[in-house]
Formats: C-alpha cells, sequence, structure tokens
C-alpha cells in the first residue's frame, strides 16, 4: 500500500491532475475540494502522509486551513505543500510561518509535484 | 474617456494568455478583434474578479470548445471546471506580473458562465483580445477601473521580493 496523499483543491480537473501523478507514483490519494472538507479528512484519520492544498478554495482557503489545523495540532508530522496560482512572497511567507513545508505554482510539471510530495512524505 | 492603463493592463493580459497556453503546449495566435466568434460557438466563460488598493475588476475568459479539449488534462472532465481553472490560472499569471511592479491585488475564486443564450456584450472601450487556437478561439478581457491618480509603473520597483514564478517549487 502506497502512503496517502490528501489532495486538496476546487478544481476536480486538478485534483484529477494531481491524483494521476500521484498514483503513477504509487501513492494513495483522498481528495477534499475545500478547506473545510480538507480539515474533516485531517482530524479524522491518522494515516495521511502528506496534504498538497490549493490557497484560493470557497468556505475555506488553503492559508486558513493550515492556521486552523496548526492551532489543533493537527500538522505535527504531517506536511502540506501548497499548490497554487499564487506566487506573492507575502503569502509563501505566511504559509510558512503557519506550518507549510513547500510551495508550487501552477501550472505544475507532474514529475517536479511527485519529486516534491516524495521529499516530504518520505523524508 | 479611455484611461492611460487600460493599455499596459491589456498588454499584460495578453503576454500572460498566451504564455498559459503555451504552457499548456497550444500555441494562441493574435486575430483581430472583429474576429470574435458567434456567442453561440462559445463554450463556456470563466470569470475571476480582484481588488486591490489602486485597481478592481474582473478577468473574463470564454473559449470555444476546441483549445478547452486541447488543453484540458482530463480528457473525460467537465470543460466548466476546466475553464474556471484556466480563468485562474490566467488570472494567477496577471496578478504575479503586476506584483513585479510593486501593484496588489487580492483574487476571488473563478465562476463558470455557460448557456445557449450566452451572449458577452464587450465595452467597445475595452474589447476582448481575441486569439485563434486549436481550430478554434480564445477570447480573453479584463475590466478594472483604477484608483484617481493610479498610474500602473513601467519598471519594477527597487528591492520588491519577485514572486514565486509559474512551475517553480519551494520547500521550506
Amino acid at each position: 500500500m502506497g502512503k496517502k496523499i490528501l489532495i486538496v483543491d476546487d478544481s476536480a480537473t486538478v485534483r484529477q491532475q494531481v491524483r494521476t501523478a500521484l498514483t503513477s507514483a504509487s501513492f494513495e490519494v483522498i481528495e477534499a475540494s475545500d478547506g473545510v472538507e480538507a480539515f474533516e479528512a485531517i482530524v479524522g484519520r491518522d494515516d495521511l502522509a502528506a496534504v498538497v492544498c490549493d490557497v484560493n478554495m470557497p468556505r475555506m482557503g488553503g492559508l486558513e486551513l493550515l492556521q486552523l489545523a496548526a492551532s489543533k495540532g493537527k500538522l505535527v508530522g504531517l506536511p502540506v505543500l501548497m499548490l497554487t496560482t499564487e506566487g506573492q512572497p507575502a503569502l509563501v511567507q505566511k504559509a510558512k510561518a503557519a506550518g507549510a513545508k513547500g510551495w508550487i505554482v501552477k501550472p505544475f510539471k507532474p514529475d517536479l509535484l511527485v519529486a516534491a510530495v516524495r521529499k516530504l512524505a518520505e523524508p | 474617456m479611455r484611461n492611460p492603463n487600460n493599455r499596459p493592463i491589456d498588454d499584460l493580459v495578453f503576454d500572460c494568455c498566451r504564455e498559459l497556453f503555451s504552457a499548456y503546449q497550444l500555441d494562441v495566435h493574435p486575430r483581430d478583434r472583429s474576429d470574435f466568434p458567434a456567442t453561440e460557438q462559445l463554450a463556456v466563460c470563466g470569470v475571476m474578479g480582484f481588488g486591490g488598493k489602486s485597481m478592481r475588476g474582473a478577468l473574463v475568459l470564454a473559449t470555444t470548445r476546441e483549445p478547452l479539449e486541447h488543453t484540458n488534462p482530463d480528457a473525460f472532465g467537465s470543460q466548466r471546471d476546466w475553464v474556471c481553472e484556466l480563468t485562474n490560472q490566467l488570472m494567477g499569471r496577471v496578478k504575479n506580473q503586476l506584483l513585479t511592479l510593486g501593484v496588489e491585488v487580492m483574487l476571488a475564486t473563478p465562476a463558470g458562465l455557460s448557456g445557449e443564450n450566452l451572449s458577452p456584450t464587450p465595452s467597445k472601450l475595452r474589447a476582448p483580445q481575441v486569439f485563434a487556437a486549436a481550430n478554434g478561439f480564445v477570447c480573453v478581457w479584463i475590466d478594472c477601473e483604477y484608483t484617481d491618480g493610479f498610474e500602473l509603473p513601467s519598471s519594477p520597483p527597487r528591492g520588491l521580493e519577485p514572486p514565486v514564478a509559474e512551475g517553480d517549487a519551494i520547500l521550506f
């Protein structure tokens, strides 16, 4: 069984794109379409190896998710990689301060994403 | 009266649109604005709002079916979802280019519009930019208003930290 990665993005197409990249590298994936669903998955599961998370999403964005999960102690041992169209240094710093471990700007190259997830999920 | 910021913003959107589709291995070629396709040919529109201290507005991306099919990484995926994501990625590029000039905007989430009677009526002052692509058309336009006295800088301010580039990965 591969390590489980939570993909969080409001675009079903992006989730599918990330799923294809990660499953071809032998990861298992589960999906959430916004920060609310993702938080439920993070709280309700203990088998996640990493999270790949968008920033701008309805209901709850990626930075809010990071801050909420960190405040509940749920990011201990759970690396989060942000995958977003945003490249603003202030947002990158905010994510880092909240506990994110990486940042990729879309559109992404599948091999680059897989390499980053490997490094975080299989240290 | 046409705002002097419109031209450089349109040029920026033009470049970002070409770069975005190029990243998905689709060359888009500029066409005359009068080539705007009949509205019934448009498969779907993506719309994304933005706002900041200096400017606010919306970016619209409308395409015929072919460019969406050519670029969609999920062959069986929703065209509506994909045009929303393309609009998101286009607006992300525009935002990053604005950031290099010291102009900051915040982004909303994208919305898709589709329907048999979809009929965008662009302003004569802010006509869409039209590209031929994959036997179809891509049309993009940005509609924005500016804070009084705002002038888009023509070069980056000194000491400004550049945004993370598209496709780049940073591990902390």
